[in-house]
C-alpha cells in the first residue's frame, strides 16, 4: 500500500513542477466553459422556453462539466502505450507490485493535483463571473463526490481497455481521440442526455457513459433529488463492478502477449 | 522577367519535391491516417450533432436556425483544415527553436520561412476537410445558397481570408517560442478560441468580446462575418463593406503582421548550443 501512496503523492509533486502546462489548460478550459455558456445563454434567449430545466440549472452544469474535465484526465493509455512502444513493460513486470495499481494511483495523485490547481482555480473564476456554483445541499454533497469517484473508475477502466490494445498494435496513435469524442457525447458533458428523443434516452441511460459526467452533475445540481439519485449510483456501482472485472481479465490476457521491443 | 519565372518555377519544384516526400513519410504509417480518418469526422459529427438536439429542443440559437449555424460551422471547419493542410509547420516552431533545426534552413540559399511552411504539407489535413465539406454542403442546401460563380468565388475569397487569419495566428503564437522557447501552451488555447468564436456566431458573446474578436484579436472574421452577409442577417457589431473582401483583406493584413513577426524573432535566434 505503501508504494501506492509514494507513486501518488510524486504525481501531485508533478502537477505543481508544470506550471506552465497548469495555466494553459486552465486558459484551454476556461475558454471552453465561457463558450458552452454563453452557447446556453442565447438558446435560452430572452423569453421564457419550455424546458423542465432552467437556465441558472443548465449554466451550473456546464461549469461543473467543465470542472469534471479537468479531474478526469487520465494517463493510463498513455503509460501503458508508451511502456510498451518503449519496450519498459519488461520492467514493470519486474516489479513486485500490480502494474495497473501503480497507474491507478499514478492517475489518483494527478487528479488530487488538478484538483488543487486546476479545479479551484477555475472554480473561483467562474464562480466570479457567473455566480458559484453551490450543491444542493449538504447530502447532495457527499453523494455528488461518491458520484464523481465511481464515474472516474468506470471512465479510467475504459481507458485501461483501450490501452491495453498496445499490447496488440504497438502504437494506438490517433484512435484514442475517437474513443473520447464518442464518451464526451454519450456522456452528457455537452448536452445533457434528457434533451435526447425520449428512446436514446432510455438507452443511454443504461449505458455506463452518462454516468460518468451526467449523473454525479445532476445529483449536485438537483436535477435529481438525493432519494432518486440512488437509482443511478447503484447502476453506477454495477458498471464499476463490471469495468473493473473486464479490466482485470482483460489484462491477464494482454499480459500474456507481450513483446518487449528493444533491448 | 526570365530570372524571376525561373525562380518561380524553382520554388514550385521544391514544393513538389517536399511534397512527394511528405506523402511517402505518412504513408509510411497507414495506421495513423485511418485512426485520424475516424477521430476527426467524429469530432465535428458530434460538435454538429449536439447542436441539432439543442436546437431541436429550443428553435434556435439567438437568432440562428439549425441551418444556419451548419453553414457557418462548415466554413468554420474547412478553413480549419486547410490551414492544417498548408500551416502545421507554425505548431512546430518551438521545436525548431528547441532542437536548433532553424540552423539547417538558415544554411541552405532559400528562404527560411518558405522552406519551413513547404518542408511539410500535412495531408492529415484534409481528414478535417471531409467532414468539414460535407457539413458545409449540408448548410449551403439547407440555408438555399445559390451556387452561382459570383456566389462561389465569394465563399472561396472568404475560406482563403479565413485560413490565413488562423495561419496567421498560429505564426505570430509559433513565433513567440523565439523569445520563450516555447510556444505550444499558447497555440492551444488559440485553436480553443477559434473553435469558440467560428463554429457559434460570434452575436452570441457580450458586445465586450465581440469588439476584441473583431478589431484587437480578428477572429471573429474567420466565419461570422461572411456567414452573416450570405444569410442576410444584421445581428453583431455592424460591419461597412463586403465582408468577404474585408474578410480577405483582414487575413492578408494580419498574415503580413504576423510574417513580421517571425523574421523579427528569426533575427533573435540562438541555436540550439549542442
Amino acid at each position: 500500500m505503501k508504494v501506492y501512496w509514494y507513486i501518488m503523492r510524486s504525481r501531485i509533486l508533478m502537477t505543481m513542477a508544470y506550471r506552465f502546462q497548469v495555466i494553459s489548460t486552465v486558459l484551454c478550459q476556461i475558454v471552453i466553459l465561457f463558450a458552452s455558456v454563453f452557447f446556453w445563454k442565447a438558446a435560452y434567449g430572452l423569453e421564457a422556453v419550455q424546458s423542465d430545466t432552467t437556465l441558472d440549472q443548465m449554466i451550473h452544469y456546464t461549469v461543473l462539466s467543465n470542472l469534471l474535465a479537468v479531474l478526469y484526465t487520465t494517463f493510463v493509455e498513455q503509460n501503458i502505450n508508451q511502456n510498451v512502444r518503449q519496450g519498459n513493460v519488461a520492467v514493470d513486470f519486474i516489479k513486485p507490485i500490480n502494474i495497473m495499481g501503480s497507474y491507478f494511483a499514478a492517475d489518483i495523485g494527478m487528479m488530487i493535483g488538478s484538483l488543487l490547481f486546476r479545479f479551484i482555480p477555475m472554480y473561483l473564476i467562474s464562480g466570479l463571473v457567473f455566480g458559484f456554483t453551490l450543491p444542493v445541499s449538504f447530502p447532495a454533497l457527499m453523494l455528488f463526490i461518491v458520484s464523481t469517484f465511481l464515474g472516474f473508475v468506470i471512465l479510467w477502466c475504459i481507458c485501461g481497455i483501450f490501452g491495453l490494445f498496445s499490447f496488440w498494435v504497438i502504437q494506438l496513435g490517433p484512435i484514442g481521440g475517437a474513443k473520447d469524442y464518442i464518451i464526451r457525447f454519450l456522456s452528457g458533458s455537452f448536452v445533457p442526455i434528457w434533451f435526447f428523443p425520449e428512446g436514446i434516452q432510455q438507452v443511454f441511460n443504461f449505458l455506463p457513459f452518462v454516468h460518468i459526467y451526467q449523473t454525479p452533475i445532476s445529483i449536485y445540481i438537483g436535477k435529481i433529488t438525493v432519494l432518486e439519485s440512488l437509482f443511478p449510483i447503484g447502476i453506477q456501482l454495477f458498471w464499476a463492478a463490471v469495468m473493473v472485472l473486464c479490466l482485470t481479465q482483460f489484462q491477464k490476457v494482454a499480459f500474456r502477449k507481450v513483446v518487449v521491443q528493444g533491448g | 522577367m526570365k530570372k524571376l519565372l525561373h525562380s518561380i518555377w524553382h520554388h514550385l519544384s521544391i514544393v513538389f519535391f517536399n511534397f512527394k516526400l511528405t506523402v511517402q513519410s505518412q504513408m509510411e504509417y497507414p495506421s495513423f491516417l485511418v485512426g485520424w480518418l475516424l477521430a476527426n469526422p467524429l469530432q465535428f459529427g458530434f460538435g454538429i450533432l449536439g447542436i441539432f438536439i439543442i436546437v431541436s429542443n429550443f428553435g434556435s440559437i439567438g437568432d440562428w436556425g439549425f441551418q444556419e449555424i451548419t453553414f457557418l460551422y462548415g466554413i468554420s471547419v474547412v478553413s480549419h483544415g486547410l490551414t492544417v493542410v498548408l500551416f502545421i509547420q507554425t505548431w512546430n516552431i518551438e521545436y525548431s527553436v528547441r532542437y536548433g533545426e532553424f540552423d539547417r534552413y538558415m544554411l541552405r540559399p532559400l528562404g527560411v520561412f518558405f522552406q519551413m511552411i513547404t518542408s511539410y504539407i500535412n495531408l492529415i489535413g484534409l481528414t478535417d476537410m471531409i467532414p468539414g465539406l460535407v457539413i458545409l454542403i449540408y448548410g449551403c442546401v439547407g440555408v438555399g445558397f445559390e451556387p452561382t460563380p459570383l456566389n462561389l468565388f465569394k465563399l472561396l475569397i472568404t475560406i482563403l481570408g479565413a485560413v490565413l487569419i488562423r495561419g496567421a495566428i498560429y505564426l505570430l503564437s509559433g513565433s513567440v517560442a523565439f523569445f520563450t522557447k516555447s510556444s505550444g501552451a499558447l497555440i492551444e488555447v488559440d485553436s480553443k478560441l477559434f473553435d469558440a468564436v467560428s463554429m457559434y456566431p460570434v452575436s452570441i458573446y457580450p458586445k465586450g468580446v465581440q469588439i476584441l474578436f473583431t478589431y484587437l484579436f480578428p477572429i471573429a472574421f474567420i466565419s461570422f462575418y461572411s456567414a452573416r452577409e450570405f444569410l442576410g442577417k444584421t445581428d453583431g457589431l455592424p460591419m461597412f463593406g463586403n465582408a468577404y473582401l474585408i474578410t480577405l483583406l483582414v487575413g492578408a493584413l494580419v498574415f503580413f503582421l504576423a510574417y513580421l513577426f517571425f523574421q523579427w524573432g528569426l533575427s533573435r535566434y540562438e541555436s540550439s548550443g549542442s
